[in-house]
C-alpha cells in the first residue's frame, strides 16, 4: 500500500513535470528562435554607379555614394554606401571597393597620407588604417584589403556602369 | 498612530525591517563620506530611470523617425531639452560614480571575505552601466550613433567562436541598419533595466547582510559599532546624493547634450569617436595591428574584466589597510594611471569633423530624401548655403550659393536641366553632371532646397 502510494505520487509528479515542461520549454525555444532570427534582408544585385566617362583617369579616385532599396520582408528602406573606383593595372581595367574599413567598419576617407615616405590615397579616420589605390593595407590595424565589388560595364551603346556585390 | 503602525507591522513587517536595517543598525565606527559613493551612484540611477521614461514616452524607435522625434522632444516638449541633457550627462555621472565607488572598495580592501559576491555583483553592475551607455548612443540615430555602433558591433563580432552569431543578433543582419536600432532600443529599455534591477537587488541585499567593512581593520575584525545607521550615516548619504543631483542638474541646465546630423552611411568625411568613457578602448585598438588585432578587440578588455572580477578570490590576505597591501595598492594605482593615459591619448586624437547641414523639423518624406540626396551627391562641397544664420559648405569654389540662387526667381525646370547637363546649360565644365541621380532624387533635392529657401511671392 505504502509503495503503491509512493509510486502514484511519483507518477503524478512526473506527469506534472512533463505537462508543464513541454509548453514552457516550447515557449522558450520558440521565443529564442524567432527573437534571435536575423532580419531577412534583400538588396538589389546590381546598382547604378556612374557614367562610363566618369570612370577615373590616371591616378584619380572616384568616390560615389550609391543608394538602393533594402527590403526586409514587406518593409522597404532607402540605404546608401560609399564606393571607390580606381584604375587597375591595364587599360580599361577598373577596381571598385566598398568605402568601409575592414578593421571595424569606419568610413574610409579619400585623403592623402604619407606612409614610409610614400603617399597613400585612402585612410580610415578611426584607428589609423591606410590603404593603397587598389585597397591593399599599407599601415594600421586592418588585416584584409578593402572589400572588392564587381563592376558591370554597359553593353549595346548604353552608358551606365553598375556595381554588384554590395 | 501606534496602533496603525502595529497593524501594518503585523502584516508587512515594515517597522521591524526599519529597525533592523536602519535605526537599529550600527555600522562600524569611523565610516565617513567615502562610504556614500554607492548611494550617489544609486541616486543618479534613479534619475536615469525618470528621465529615461520621459524620453521613451516621446521617442519613436525607427530609423526614419528616431532623429526627428528626439529633436521634437527637445524643441516642442516643455523641458524636453533639459531632460535629454539630464539623461545624457547622467550617463557620464553614472559611469564616473560607479568607477569611483569601485576604486574606493578596492583601495579600502572592502571586497575581502565575506563580501566577495558584493564585489562580483558590483562588477556586473558596472558592465550593465557601460552597456546602457553603448546601446544608448545609437538611439538618436545621428552620425555618431551610426558609426560608433558599427565599430561596437564589429568588436562584438571579434569574439572567438561566438563572434559572428553575436554580431548578427545585435545588428539584426550583417551590418548596422534599421533593424539594429529596434534591437538596441529593446536592449536599452527592457533587457538592461531588468538586468540592472535584478543585480542591484542582490547587491543591496548583500550589503544588508554583511554591513560595511570596518575601515582599516583586517578580515574578521569588524571593529566596534559606531552610531546608528539612521539618522547618522543616512544624513551623510543624503548630503552626497543631493550634491550629486545638484551638480548633475547644473550640468544639464548649463550644457546641451550633443546631437549631430542625421546618420548617413555614405558620409566619407565623418570621423567617428566614442563617448569619453570608451576612449581608452578606442586608443587601445590602434596599437594592435594585423594578427594581433584580437588582442585589442577581445583579449585585453575581457581579461581585464576577468581579472577585476577575480580580485577577491585571488587576493586572500586578511589586510584591508592600503598601506599594508603594497602590491594591491600599486596595481590599483598603475591601472588608474594606465586607463587615464589611454583616455587622454584617445581624447587628443580629436576628430576633424565639418559642420554638417541638418534638415529642419517637419520635413516631408520627399524633403528628407532630398536632404539625404544632397549630402550623398556632396552638393555642399562646391555650393555654399546659408540657412538659419549659419553658412555651410566651402568658400573655395565660385559655384553660386544655393540661398542666393533660390532667392531669385528660379524654376525647377531650370534646376533640373542644369543638374542633368551642366555643360550644355551653363557652358562650363566646372560642374559635374548629376543625371545619374534618379528623377525622384533630383526633384527631392529641389523640394528640400525650396523648404529651406521658400519661393518669393
Amino acid at each position: 500500500m505504502d509503495s503503491n502510494g509512493a509510486s502514484r505520487r511519483g507518477f503524478l509528479a512526473t506527469l506534472t513535470l512533463v505537462l508543464a515542461g513541454v509548453p514552457i520549454l516550447g515557449a522558450i525555444v520558440a521565443s529564442l528562435r524567432s527573437g534571435l532570427a536575423p532580419a531577412r534582408v534583400e538588396k538589389p544585385t546590381s546598382i547604378p554607379l556612374c557614367h562610363l566617362e566618369e570612370l577615373p583617369k590616371g591616378d584619380a579616385i572616384l568616390g560615389r555614394a550609391v543608394t538602393f532599396e533594402m527590403r526586409r520582408g514587406p518593409l522597404v528602406e532607402n540605404v546608401s554606401r560609399m564606393v571607390f573606383v580606381t584604375r587597375g593595372e591595364s587599360d580599361g581595367d577598373y577596381l571598385a571597393m566598398l568605402g568601409e574599413c575592414t578593421h571595424l567598419r569606419c568610413p574610409i576617407q579619400q585623403r592623402t597620407v604619407s606612409v614610409g615616405g610614400r603617399d597613400a590615397p585612402l585612410r580610415c579616420p578611426c584607428h589609423g588604417g591606410v590603404f593603397s589605390r587598389t585597397g591593399e593595407v599599407l599601415a594600421g590595424p586592418p588585416r584584409a584589403p578593402l572589400r572588392r565589388l564587381e563592376l558591370e560595364m554597359p553593353t549595346d551603346g548604353a552608358d551606365i556602369v553598375h556595381v554588384r556585390g554590395l | 498612530m501606534g496602533r496603525l503602525l502595529d497593524f501594518l507591522d503585523d502584516r508587512l513587517g515594515i517597522v521591524s525591517a526599519w529597525r533592523t536595517s536602519m535605526s537599529g543598525k550600527r555600522p562600524p565606527a569611523g565610516i565617513g563620506f567615502l562610504r556614500t559613493l554607492g548611494f550617489a551612484a544609486l541616486t543618479v540611477c534613479a534619475l536615469q530611470f525618470l528621465s529615461g521614461i520621459a524620453l521613451a514616452f516621446h521617442y519613436v524607435p525607427t530609423a526614419g523617425l528616431a532623429y526627428d522625434s528626439i529633436r521634437a522632444f527637445e524643441q516642442e516638449v516643455p523641458g524636453g531639452a533639459f531632460v535629454r541633457s539630464l539623461h545624457h550627462f547622467g550617463a557620464s555621472f553614472f559611469v564616473v560614480l560607479a568607477v569611483v565607488h569601485l576604486a574606493r572598495v578596492f583601495f579600502t580592501g572592502a571586497y575581502k571575505a565575506p563580501r566577495e559576491f558584493t564585489w562580483l555583483t558590483g562588477i556586473g553592475l558596472l558592465g550593465i552601466v557601460l552597456g546602457f551607455g553603448f546601446t544608448g548612443y545609437l538611439l538618436p540615430w545621428d552620425q555618431k550613433a551610426y558609426f560608433a555602433t558599427n565599430v561596437g558591433t564589429e568588436i562584438a563580432g571579434r569574439t572567438p567562436l561566438l563572434g559572428d552569431a553575436l554580431r548578427t543578433v545585435l545588428n539584426g543582419g550583417d551590418e548596422v541598419g534599421p533593424p539594429t536600432l529596434t534591437r538596441f532600443y529593446v536592449i536599452h529599455v527592457v533587457l538592461l533595466p531588468i538586468a540592472l534591477l535584478g543585480l542591484l537587488a542582490v547587491h543591496l541585499m548583500l550589503i544588508q547582510r554583511h554591513g560595511v567593512a570596518a575601515p582599516g581593520r583586517p578580515v574578521g575584525d569588524e571593529g566596534s559599532p559606531g552610531l546608528p545607521y539612521f539618522p547618522h550615516h543616512t544624513l551623510k548619504e543624503a548630503i552626497v546624493g543631493a550634491a550629486t543631483a545638484g551638480v548633475l542638474f547644473l550640468a544639464a541646465a548649463t550644457f546641451h547634450a550633443p546631437l549631430e546630423a542625421l546618420a548617413e552611411p555614405s558620409d566619407a568625411g565623418y570621423e567617428p569617436r566614442p563617448d569619453w568613457y570608451f576612449l581608452a578602448a578606442f586608443q587601445l585598438l590602434k596599437w594592435f595591428k594585423g594578427p594581433f588585432e584580437s588582442l585589442g578587440t577581445f583579449w585585453l578588455p575581457n581579461l581585464f574584466v576577468l581579472a577585476l572580477a577575480l580580485v577577491p578570490f585571488v587576493d586572500r590576505t586578511p589586510e584591508r589597510h592600503w598601506r599594508k597591501r603594497k602590491l594591491a595598492t600599486s596595481l590599483g594605482i598603475a591601472t588608474i594611471v594606465f586607463v587615464a593615459t589611454l583616455t587622454i591619448l584617445g581624447a587628443l586624437d580629436a576628430p576633424d569633423n565639418q559642420r554638417v547641414l541638418r534638415h529642419p523639423l517637419g520635413c516631408t518624406e520627399t524633403e528628407k530624401l532630398g536632404y539625404l540626396a544632397l549630402r550623398r551627391a556632396r552638393c555642399l562641397e562646391c555650393h555654399e548655403l546659408e540657412y538659419a544664420g549659419t553658412r555651410y559648405g566651402t568658400e573655395d569654389h565660385d559655384a553660386p550659393r544655393f540661398d542666393e540662387l533660390l532667392a531669385e526667381r528660379y524654376a525647377f525646370s531650370t534646376f533640373d536641366a542644369v543638374l542633368r547637363d551642366p555643360e550644355g546649360e551653363l557652358g562650363t565644365e566646372d560642374m559635374p553632371a548629376f543625371d545619374y541621380l534618379p528623377d525622384v532624387e533630383r526633384a527631392a533635392i529641389w523640394a528640400f532646397l525650396r523648404k529651406l529657401v521658400p519661393e518669393k511671392q
